[in-house]
């Protein structure tokens, strides 16, 4: 189910890029768009801040998560904030701040549905966009009637829609401050923009007298005018559609309002730095390069273990934590489709090879990986030894006993899944029987 | 706000920019296909969960936004009798349809901007619940209905205004197993009349 919702979303993604002529030459004007902010980035943050200031928004600068977290509880508690409001930030998530808050006693409420399902289940999210994709709506309704005593045989999400607009809409009057993060921030007018379906930011950013936004620096981007570049690509990269029903933009604070921007670091202007890695910087959060993925869409998100998942992830998570995130880059079939489709045309599948090399030079590889793999590299190298392999491996398979198959330390993926039964005829065997010995030896 | 830190981001940056820099590419005038706008805009809107309507004077919205597309509508121009409205203590602005005149509209978005003003769709300044409003509606003159975002962006001025909103239709959330719900958190539904400039509102 979770690979056929991604899939269609990848789908309803190519009509869109089909009927637009110049979809090509807007991949590569953003592309550019974006390199260029990033090999002058010190200016365009100095002129969003100053423009944003200007407009009377009071501009933070964090240098990383914790940092961040600190300035967000320091502007709640000065005015006396007790619950917060929060829109669907993956930056906010990155920093872990949720926790942080709530363990100071400040409540937190995700106003996003995914989101808000996610916090009620007590787990991250598992995609972008969608965080909750990988559950049913009987695991909803369970969830819901667990959570808010909803009717856990009612599993219609339209009922279970309304019935979280219900129990959210009360605490948006209730919030002393909304939270948002922001897409774009946009340096020509200190403006920043979210992009919403649900409409949550705008609810968020609007009801309270407070309002915070946290933006990674490598948001910004120099012109209004680059605006149609973006808004034109993100939505029909992530979702296949025209654009988010919501584009809203904020240019300093609402009549009586106090807006307080947040530009985080955490490990952006290092990555800069890194001449195979700082195109990542490029990426505009659209999940395109996620729902291609064959290995995302059938692990889905929560498997990566990280802030960020799918082929983006990949190469973002371990900038943030190298040694951590160092098995990342081997979950990838290197099929180079997140490269494809990525709408700022960023490099991921060769990243994602270059952080294998990566993590080889340092040995961050478990001892049992590093040997397997150098034995298949062995095998790969050498044609009759893989041939041999693949002769005897199949039958040889059939009398190993099931202890030793599914033992947990040299088969952990074997704890809650079956192998899948061997081919009685390998591909070589079959592209040979049907295609033609000629083709083979050519 | 840490000064310091503020200068160490800064100097980290300086310190890793990439040795190339990049010029910003020309962003080109991009060939418009020959449609009719306005009906392109109708059904884009409608594919989004939103309706267009024609009328003559503000009034005659009336009698033609019965049939919106919304999952409980109410009386869109009264307050909701909704018996699961969860916003029952702040009824009274929390559920009235909100009415707005936008300053363009785009072929696949229009663009909720009132000419000249800071307030939108959802009243930042003058009432902040009105982005509470269960149903929106919004006025358009369909001469300023332009072809896609470049375009739009040209209509609208950032550094004038505190908040804008290019909408594509009504509130909509897809997060259960991709079902698409219109009104999730925002407003269930969204009429746009089209009603030229002299026609007020």
């Amino acid at each position: 189910m979770h690979d056929r919702f991604l899939w269609a979303s990848r789908q309803r993604r190519d009509l869109q890029a089909k009927a637009i002529p110049e979809w090509e030459e807007l991949r590569e004007i953003a592309s550019k768009i974006k390199e260029h902010t990033l090999t002058h980035l010190d200016r365009y943050l100095e002129e969003f801040e100053c423009n944003a200031t200007k407009r009377g928004a009071h501009v933070h600068w964090a240098r990383d998560a914790a940092e961040h977290n600190e300035i967000v509880l320091s502007i709640l508690q000065a005015h006396g904030v007790e619950e917060l409001i929060e829109s669907k930030s993956m930056l906010q998530e990155e920093c872990g701040m949720t926790h942080y808050l709530e363990s100071r006693g400040i409540s937190v409420v995700e106003s996003d549905l995914g989101e808000r399902i996610q916090q009620l289940d007590g787990q991250p999210p598992s995609h972008i966009i969608a965080p909750a994709i990988h559950k049913t709506r009987q695991d909803v309704a369970r969830l819901f009637a667990r959570t808010i005593g909803t009717d856990p045989n009612n599993d219609d999400p339209h009922f279970l829609t309304e019935a979280m607009r219900n129990n959210a809409r009360p605490r948006f009057l209730a919030a002393g401050a909304g939270m948002t993060g922001g897409n774009f921030a946009i340096a020509e007018t200190g403006t920043f923009m979210v992009c919403t379906n649900e409409g949550n930011a705008d609810i968020g950013a609007a009801v309270p007298r407070l309002h915070i936004a946290s933006i990674g620096i490598e948001k910004t981007i120099p012109r209004v005018q680059d605006m149609g570049v973006f808004l034109r690509l993100l939505t029909r990269s992530a979702l296949g559609e025209p654009a988010t029903q919501y584009s809203s933009h904020f240019t300093g604070p609402r009549k009586g309002g106090e807006l307080h921007i947040v530009l985080v670091d955490n490990g952006r202007s290092r990555r800069l730095g890194m001449a195979d890695f700082w195109h990542s910087l490029k990426c505009i959060r659209c999940s395109a390069c996620m729902n291609t993925c064959p290995v995302y869409r059938r692990s889905g998100g929560l498997a990566y273990g990280a802030t960020y998942s799918g082929p983006i992830g990949v190469i973002l998570d371990p900038t943030i934590d190298e040694y951590k995130y160092s098995e990342l880059p081997f979950h990838s079939t290197l099929c180079g489709s997140c490269s494809d489709v990525c709408p700022v045309k960023i490099d991921i599948s060769d990243q994602i090879l270059k952080w294998r090399r990566v993590m080889a030079e340092k040995s961050y590889l478990r001892l049992a990986k590093r040997l397997s793999f150098a034995v298949a590299g062995h095998i790969f190298a050498h044609p009759e030894e893989f041939h041999a392999v693949e002769k005897t491996s199949g039958p040889a398979l059939d009398y190993t006993p099931h202890f030793f198959l599914y033992n947990r330390s040299l088969n952990p993926w074997g704890r809650d899944r079956e192998l899948p039964e061997m081919a009685k005829q390998t591909f070589r065997e079959w592209y040979v029987a049907n295609r033609g010995k000629e083709d083979v030896e050519q | 706000m840490s000064n310091s830190s503020r200068e160490q981001i800064l100097s980290s940056i300086r310190a890793n920019l990439p040795p190339k820099r990049v010029e910003h590419p020309p962003i080109p005038v991009f060939r418009r296909s020959d449609v009719d706008l306005k009906s392109s805009f109708e059904r884009h809107l409608e594919e989004a969960g939103g309706a267009a309507h024609e009328i003559r004077k503000p009034a005659g919205g009336r009698g033609k936004i019965g049939g919106a597309p919304s999952k409980s509508p109410g009386d869109l121009f009264g307050r909701s009798r909704d018996s699961r409205d969860a916003t029952r203590r702040d009824d009274s602005r929390s559920t009235r349809t909100r009415r707005c005149r936008c300053r363009c509209g785009a072929r696949t978005v229009w663009s909720c901007r009132k000419r000249g003003g800071p307030a939108y769709a959802g009243g930042f300044d003058s009432e902040r619940p009105g982005i509470l409003s269960q149903h929106l509606v919004v006025f358009l003159d369909p001469v300023e209905i332009v072809a896609d975002m470049h375009e739009g962006y040209t209509r609208v001025r950032l550094d004038q205004t505190a908040y804008g909103c290019f909408m594509m239709g009504p509130s909509a959330t897809g997060d259960i197993e991709a079902t698409m719900v219109h009104g999730a958190q925002g407003a269930r539904s969204l009429n746009v009349f089209f009603l030229p400039r002299n026609g007020e509102v």
